[in-house]
């Protein structure tokens, strides 16, 4: 299976973009969206993270799993070394690097156990990716989080200003929003 | 099987001991002071003191960076107690003429000012600033929308049967986040202790002024001719002009109240000495107790 690097990150960033079209992440996607700087947060924490747990899931996977057959306890076994890792690197940042602590570290916690985070390890695996693309795949998809995020969180911004009926104010439109976006996004899919 | 379980069970361990001995290689001393100081700070996150919320002072407080004093919003009692923790020697109490108020530079009420066009659009001060500055013909008076009112976390603004915002002086803390909001810069805080106030904003001179407003200032000058002590002088500046009151030298006699031809000095009523603050309570959907930094304010 040859791909390449740019189809990999095309494919992570637009037509399997990790929200709107494969639809993980969705809390933190809706849960943070309501001003751009919390969403720049989370989008940096989403993008750390994220590199962070594919790299760690697939050395677990390919030192660990692989040579004892082990391969059908992935799912606890990648939930595991994540959560434990992004808690010792939390701990680390807290101690060193207040300022990258305090500008990010609200969503650190928030999103380690996300399945955004679980999802890019499993697919990681599932699409037998080398470690380099699958390092590429999770920067692909973190950039395409935060370009949902973001361009979510502007939209919302307006909103807040805009004339909504009372029935549909705050979540109903929100989630309106977010489906036209997903139908934008759901384009690529049929490009051939 | 045994793989299984060893693995598992043998990851868990590993993993378990590093963060067990990280977190005690790599644990930042929190002060303890910080959230007792905290909880007793009014929790309006209003930012009237320079920090970053109540959070912000209170960790500048337990570094002893600052004193107590920054918080205009917090109690005596919460102060006393906070001077407590800190091992700080009791302030003195607070002054009248120490107490700041948020006061209105505008009479231009329902009945006072001519409007240009009638405006059913959303509810904002900012928005309609935007369409001609505002549905009256002043482009620098009260716009009657009530950003002021959502904005004040200790719920001191409501507005008056005039669309003109009433100031609650029983809440209202000084913290001038209300002056901020408003777009027309028509809101002000001063001392409490000052009674003469120009209840204008307008900074036209003449006929443009008296076409503006039936209680305009025209900047005639009456006041700084009439004042007794001459604390009234007619400022010209690239705003426009504006009469300014010196109130170091005003004797509060009125004088200029009464010659005032457009009637836009007022004598206030005295405001009283420095109040126990409540901890105001959220509003349904209120932003007052919300951490959060959020572009609209809406609520």
């Amino acid at each position: 299976m040859e791909t390449t690097s740019f189809a990999i990150l095309f494919t992570s960033i637009f037509v399997a973009n990790v929200i709107l079209a494969q639809f993980l992440g969705i809390c933190a996607f809706l849960g943070v969206s309501k001003n751009t700087k919390n969403a720049l947060g989370m989008s940096s924490a989403v993008a750390f993270v994220m590199i962070l747990s594919s790299v760690i899931s697939w050395v677990v996977y390919h030192f660990f799993l692989v040579p004892y057959n082990l391969e059908y306890l992935k799912t606890i076994v990648f939930i595991l070394s994540i959560a434990s890792l992004v808690q010792l690197v939390e701990m680390f940042m807290k101690k060193y690097f207040l300022a990258l602590h305090q500008s990010m570290g609200v969503f650190l916690p928030l999103i380690t156990t996300n399945c955004a985070i679980l999802g890019v390890a499993l697919i990681n695996i599932q699409k037998d990716f080398s470690f380099v693309q699958s390092i590429v795949n999770a920067v692909g998809t973190a950039i395409g989080f935060a370009i949902a995020l973001i361009l979510f969180s502007c939209i919302r911004e307006r909103l807040e200003d805009s004339d909504v009926p009372k029935s549909m104010k705050n979540l109903p439109i929100a989630l309106i929003t977010a489906s036209c976006m997903s139908i934008a996004i759901m384009g690529f899919t049929g490009m051939k | 099987m045994f793989e299984s379980v060893a693995l598992v069970a043998g990851m868990g361990a590993i993993f378990g001991t590093i963060l067990a001995y990280a977190g005690k290689k790599l644990t930042v001393v929190a002060d303890p002071r910080v959230n007792q100081i905290l909880g007793l700070l009014p929790g309006a996150n209003c930012g009237a003191c320079g920090y970053p919320g109540c959070n912000g002072l209170a960790e500048a407080i337990a570094a002893g960076k600052d004193g107590i004093s920054p918080c205009i919003a917090c109690t005596s009692q919460n102060k006393k107690e906070i001077a407590i923790i800190m091992g700080y020697k009791e302030e003195a109490p607070l002054s009248p003429d120490l107490r700041k108020v948020a006061r209105l530079a505008c009479n231009g009420c329902n009945n006072n000012a001519p409007k240009l066009y009638s405006y059913t659009g959303i509810k904002d001060c900012h928005l309609v600033a935007k369409f001609f500055g505002g549905p009256e013909k002043c482009n620098f008076g009260c716009l009657g929308f009530g950003s002021c009112v959502r904005i004040c976390p200790f719920h001191a603004i409501s507005m008056g049967e005039h669309n003109l915002p009433v100031f609650d002086y029983d809440k209202c803390t000084g913290c001038g986040l209300c002056a901020r909001q408003c777009p027309q810069m028509a809101i002000y805080i001063s001392s409490a202790a000052r009674a003469i106030h120009l209840k204008c904003n307008n900074r036209d001179k003449g006929r443009a002024a008296m076409l503006d407003c039936v209680v305009s200032c025209i900047s005639c000058g009456i006041c700084a001719k009439t004042c007794p002590t001459q604390a009234i002088t007619l400022r010209e500046d690239i705003n426009g002009s504006k009469p300014v009151i010196n109130h170091n030298k005003c004797i509060e006699c009125g004088a200029c109240v009464e010659k005032c031809p457009r009637h836009c000095l007022h004598k206030d009523a005295p405001i009283a000495a420095p109040k126990q603050f409540e901890v105001p309570t959220p509003k349904e959907n209120s932003c007052a107790n919300c951490s959060l930094e959020c572009s609209s304010r809406k609520h």
